[in-house]
């Protein structure tokens, strides 16, 4: 992961955004995380380097499907891969119709969370 | 009898042969007949039937009436003695008649008075200066007759009590007209209606609740066509425009005629229907809860498991092993916590009907490689996996993992004394099979009945030490039924345990 090595995480509970970045950085990622999707973040994707964008389904007000949709139908996004993660271990179906590639269900370790990453990485899904 | 005694002619001015002519003519009569004379009322005549309300009693002629029957007893005699009566007639030469009289007689000549009852009549005679010289006894008798009625009499009054009692409609419907033959006065208080109204489909079907209109109507379309009996359940409006629900239970019979006809009860099953209501509810509670619950758990457990398994690492960083080995113990129980949570989160899915299944064509024997390696981490039991081929399955893979898992983590649970596991898959058939095999204290075989009902805790002390044993098999069986195929247990106490689960083969892919 050269050149783009970001990865967003977006998370509404902030304390499990925190632990997720938390493993990122021990992991060794440079990544970055909010716990609302705003028009400024979808700003930020366009412009950072981002590899890779961690995504909560159930966020508070919103579903992270349709922010993965709106990633997808955006040509300027659409090639960040899309790693979803939920409690729920059945919404792992509509999680890849809604486009996202990768599925981690919670709650997660950490050696779990980064042998996702290293697949992820190696381009295995 | 002693016919002999009887005189020449009597104060009726009959004749012997004239005598002789009335017995003749009403010996066989089929009603009873006898003739009393003078103020004593002596025998004269009497036929062949009436001996035999007597038994048949050797009575001489001209015997008095007192002394040949002294033990008579009848009713309705304006509360005087029978023979009293008799005196009566004899002097006022009105005549007397009994309908259904209840009357005490000795039968059979052995003393014991037996009740039977009689229709018949005292008719007093006048001879030609119109002076009653005697009275004419007739009639027959209608035991059986009055028995019988008192005896439907009370059977129906019995019914009616019992219906009363119980608070029971009651209803006949005329299948071919349709229309009610009968409503008793409770039925149409089920239907929220007066005593005196006159009960018609028509109106039940307007007082009844609209969302209970359709498919009333359907079932009873349904049962006119060719059904035996009938049920129909609807609520039905008050006179307080309230509502209650009212069951009906009726079966068809053809009268003599040959129509259709049906005869059934109503019973008003109000407090019933709001019992079960409650129950729904109180489920849907518990199980709203314990979805909410168990999914607001993830977040706080995801956050733990996170910081303390960073924790345990920074420790082991730094050197500070104990604290480390600290750490990874409270990891093991977030762990733990995680699972029971999933836990209760299926079986309020299963409860809800939401276990739905995500599934694809995969190798068995890969996802048991898969699990028993992730499985081999948390044990120093020593996992072994036979594989005698790559059978494929087309099922949910994260679901069949879970039934593994919790195969695997009983295995591993129950066998505390041993330290091997053996996973088997085979394919029989276009059924491929996992069985999981340890060496432990086993299961009883009156717990191996129970041991997939939801909620099952093993009988034994140390079984109990293990919380939620019978929610992950539970779950597992729903998992593999939900896949349609099958699960069991085989076991025997102290020998260990076979769990195997088989799914329909996906060769044909």
């Amino acid at each position: 992961m050269t050149g783009k090595n970001k990865i967003l995480v977006i998370d509404d509970h902030a304390d499990v955004l925190d632990g997720v970045l938390r493993i990122l950085e021990y992991g060794g990622y440079e990544a970055e995380g909010t716990t609302r999707f705003t028009h400024d973040i979808n700003t930020k994707l366009k412009t950072e380097p981002f590899c890779l964008i961690i995504l909560d389904v159930m966020l508070s007000g919103s579903d992270g499907r349709d922010i993965a949709r709106q990633f997808k139908s955006d040509k300027e996004t659409k090639d960040i891969p899309i790693l979803m993660m939920s409690a729920y271990p059945n919404v792992e179906g509509s999680v890849k119709r809604a486009g996202a590639e990768y599925f981690i269900k919670k709650p997660f370790g950490v050696n779990e969370m980064i042998s996702k990453l290293e697949s992820i990485g190696k381009g295995e899904k | 009898m002693a016919e002999q005694n009887s005189s020449k002619k009597g104060a009726s001015g009959l004749k012997q042969g004239e005598l002789e002519l009335l017995q003749k003519m009403f010996k066989d009569a089929p009603v009873f007949m006898c003739l009393l004379e003078g103020p004593d009322h002596r025998i004269v005549y009497k036929n062949s039937k009436f001996d035999e309300i007597y038994g048949n009693r050797s009575v001489s002629m001209g015997t008095p009436a007192r002394e040949a029957w002294p033990e008579t007893e009848v009713e309705d005699t304006e509360g005087k003695n029978i023979f009293d009566l008799l005196d009566k007639i004899y002097v006022t030469g009105e005549p007397y008649v009994f309908n259904e009289a209840k009357a005490y007689l000795d039968r059979t000549n052995t003393g014991k008075l037996e009740e039977a009852f009689f229709n018949f009549i005292y008719q007093p005679l006048e001879n030609k200066q119109g002076e009653v010289y005697g009275i004419f006894v007739t009639g027959y008798e209608v035991t059986a007759r009055v028995v019988s009625r008192k005896e439907k009499a009370r059977h129906e009054r019995r019914l009616q009590v019992a219906l009363e009692g119980g608070q029971i409609g009651f209803w006949e419907f005329d299948l071919e007209k349709r229309e009610f033959i009968f409503a008793s006065t409770q039925f149409k208080k089920h239907l929220g209606r007066h005593p005196d109204d006159v009960v018609t489909r028509e109106q039940i079907f307007e007082s009844m609740h609209p969302d209970d209109v359709a498919d009333i109507q359907k079932k009873g379309e349904q049962a006119m066509e060719d059904e035996v009996f009938y049920e129909a359940e609807f609520r039905a409006r008050q006179v307080d425009e309230s509502y209650r629900w009212v069951l009906l239970r009726g079966k068809r019979i053809y009268d003599s005629e040959g129509r259709s006809r049906r005869i059934g009860i109503s019973i008003d099953t109000t407090r019933q229907k709001e019992t079960e209501q409650r129950l729904k509810n109180a489920v849907k509670v518990r199980d709203d809860f314990l979805s909410i619950a168990s999914h607001e758990l993830q977040t706080p457990i995801t956050s733990l498991k996170t910081r303390t398994e960073l924790l345990e690492m920074r420790l082991r960083k730094d050197g500070e092993e104990e604290y480390a080995a600290e750490a990874e113990k409270i990891t093991e129980q977030i762990d733990q916590l995680a699972r029971l949570s999933n836990n209760l989160l299926d079986i309020s899915r299963i409860s809800e009907g939401k276990l739905s299944l995500d599934k694809e064509v995969f190798v068995m024997g890969d996802l048991i490689d898969e699990t028993a390696e992730a499985m081999q981490h948390l044990s120093n039991h020593s996992i072994k996996v036979n594989k005698d081929g790559e059978h494929k399955v087309y099922a949910d893979k994260y679901r069949i993992g879970q039934v593994l898992t919790n195969f695997i983590s009983n295995a591993i649970k129950y066998s505390p004394e041993t330290d091997k596991i053996i996973i088997n898959t085979w394919q029989k058939g276009d059924e491929v099979f996992v069985s999981v095999t340890d060496f432990g204290i086993g299961i009883s075989e009156s717990d191996q009945k129970k041991v997939f009902n939801r909620f099952f805790r093993g009988s034994g002390n140390v079984k109990n030490s293990y919380p939620g044993i019978g929610i992950g098999l539970y779950i597992s069986a729903e998992i593999i039924e939900r896949h349609n195929g099958s699960i069991k247990v085989e076991s025997s106490n102290g020998q260990g345990t076979v769990f195997t689960f088989s799914l329909t083969a996906a060769n044909l892919n």
